[in-house]
């Protein structure tokens, strides 16, 4: 396991570079989650008025 | 025909704003100038370092100060009716937008252009090389004005400040960088005035003097609705 | 095909059909990628284990250019026929390929340093991808210029088209650039020839950025073309308990 970690020593960058995209990758994907969900509860009170 | 003749009264106009009392013409000139303080001041007096640099940082200082120059080319013109008051007579906008640039380009471009061999010598550079830099500053010139003038366009319908227009105009002025140093450098070290970069400048002067109009008449037209 | 999907009833139901195959794929297509990136894929024989960040650099760097090519060719579709639905892709495209223009120059970075020993060097590749990014914040900037998003679409059309041809002078430019002054140092993709054990996970890899791109897209425009409904629903019944503003749709446009 540490030696899967440390990446032949060069871990930190690679730890890094994944990271951070994987960050900015589920950043987009949770506010577009967000996005969806907060619309259907308004398209459901809309539809539920007509 | 009046197309024609409007361009002429409009680049007359533009001088006539440009060279009274207060008029813009030395803008650039001055921020030139004071660019070229700063470096030294900066950098230190040492000629070893400036000379070599030299034909950079006069680039630099050109496609800053033709930005400044052409921010807000358009806007007085839409502010007070005469872009509209042109179309509303049928003028061609592409004409209108190579008269503004003809007007900008004689009127607060070319006086820094003809300072430049001043500039360079003072930077340490001999009186036939700094000719030769100014002559290629001369012919890059025109694309670095039609690029911002596309830009001061877009700005003039957008209105977002400056920071659209250095963003959108960075695409080209960065090339035209690049070649023209490129072509600037060339002449220093091998003491040829014709080199490759040079021709690649005169293609993006070519190609800009086609699309640059077509596009910022295109963003003044949708700037007018 | 074009016209056919530009309806946007057909588009909505087409997007509601494809959105939980592509955000499947995208999860698949990750999980396998990141398994063979990080455990089966073999350590390169010169860089080591940080070719691995290979498998996240490419694609995110692919994708940067390809969806800027995307937004252009939305912005040109949306130019000649006039299509919203096309404006919409490309305002939607925007943000992401911003974001993966961003990765490809952080993962770059990272990437850099231990091969070459420096976070940032101002060769062809790198420079070019900071100039893209520029330009997808200014197309970005140009969508929240104004609050009528009819008006911005127009602009960022002829924005996004402008773009499309600085690309290629921008690549080749730099290139020139690169062989006047700095031959070396060009990024090189693990050598001269990517062994096929380290093919499949930057496909899979790619394939999963992809994914995640259409499925951001189909999404993004759905959603719009909902919010619009609603706002038009509002309208023609306005003695209707007001609900609170789609902000959303304000301050996005």
């Amino acid at each position: 396991m540490v030696e899967f970690l440390s990446m032949g020593g060069h871990g930190g960058y690679i730890w890094a570079g994944y990271g951070v995209s994987a960050l900015i990758l589920t950043a987009l994907i949770i506010n577009r989650y967000g996005e969806l969900r907060e619309h259907k509860k308004r398209s459901m009170i809309i539809d539920g008025e007509a | 025909m009046n197309d024609l003749s409007n361009m002429v009264a409009l680049i007359d106009r533009d001088f006539k704003l440009a060279f009274r009392l207060g008029g813009g013409w030395f803008h650039g000139l001055l921020f030139f100038a004071i660019f070229v303080g700063f470096t030294a001041f900066a950098m230190g007096p040492e000629k070893s370092v400036l000379a070599p640099l030299a034909p950079a940082l006069v680039w630099l200082a050109a496609a800053l100060s033709v930005q400044l120059a052409s921010a807000d080319l358009f806007q007085s013109d839409m502010d007070d009716g005469t872009v509209q008051v042109l179309t509303a007579e049928g003028q061609s906008l592409p004409l209108y937008v190579i008269a503004k640039c003809i007007a900008l380009w004689t009127s607060a471009i070319v006086p820094f252009v003809v300072a430049t061999p001043l500039f360079l010598m003072m930077y340490g550079l001999d009186a036939a090389a700094s000719l030769k830099v100014a002559f290629i500053i001369l012919i890059g010139s025109p694309p670095l004005a039609l690029a911002s003038l596309s830009a001061a366009a877009l700005n003039a319908g957008i209105r977002s400040g400056g920071l659209l227009t250095s963003a959108l105009s960075a695409p080209i002025t960065i090339p035209v960088l690049i070649f023209g140093v490129g072509a600037s450098m060339a002449t220093l070290d091998a003491d040829r005035l014709f080199s490759p970069e040079l021709s690649v400048l005169v293609a993006i002067c070519l190609l800009l003097f086609v699309a640059a109009p077509t596009f910022a008449a295109l963003s003044l037209r949708l700037a007018l609705e | 095909m074009l016209s056919y999907f530009s309806n946007p009833i057909r588009f909505k139901n087409l997007a509601m059909r494809l959105e939980p195959v592509v955000i499947a794929l995208t999860a698949t297509l990750l999980c396998a990628g990141l398994l063979f990136g990080l455990v089966f894929s073999p350590a390169d024989y010169q860089q080591g284990d940080t070719v691995r960040l290979m498998y996240i650099h490419v694609p995110a760097a692919t994708l940067a250019l390809g969806v800027y090519v995307f937004i252009a060719f939305m912005s040109a579709i949306a130019f000649v026929w006039r299509h919203t639905l096309a404006d919409l892709a490309a305002r939607r495209a925007a943000p992401i390929g911003a974001a993966f223009t961003f990765l490809a120059l952080f993962t770059g970075a990272v990437w850099g340093k231990p091969t070459w020993g420096a976070w940032w060097v101002w060769d062809a590749r790198l420079t070019s991808m900071l100039v893209l990014l520029f330009i997808y914040l200014g197309y970005i900037a140009v969508w929240r210029s104004s609050h009528d998003p009819m008006r911005s679409a127009k602009f960022a059309r002829i924005v996004a088209l402008v773009g499309l041809i600085n690309i290629p002078i921008i690549k080749f430019s730099v290139d020139w650039w690169n062989s006047l002054h700095q031959p070396a140092s060009l990024l090189k993709a693990g050598g001269p020839s990517i062994h096929p054990s380290m093919l499949t996970p930057l496909f899979l890899m790619m394939a999963a950025y992809g994914c995640l791109f259409a499925w951001l897209v189909l999404t993004g425009v759905r959603l719009d073309l909902e919010k619009a409904q609603i706002r038009r629903k509002r309208e023609r019944a306005p003695s209707r308990p007001v609900i609170a503003p789609i902000e959303g749709a304000h301050s996005n446009g």
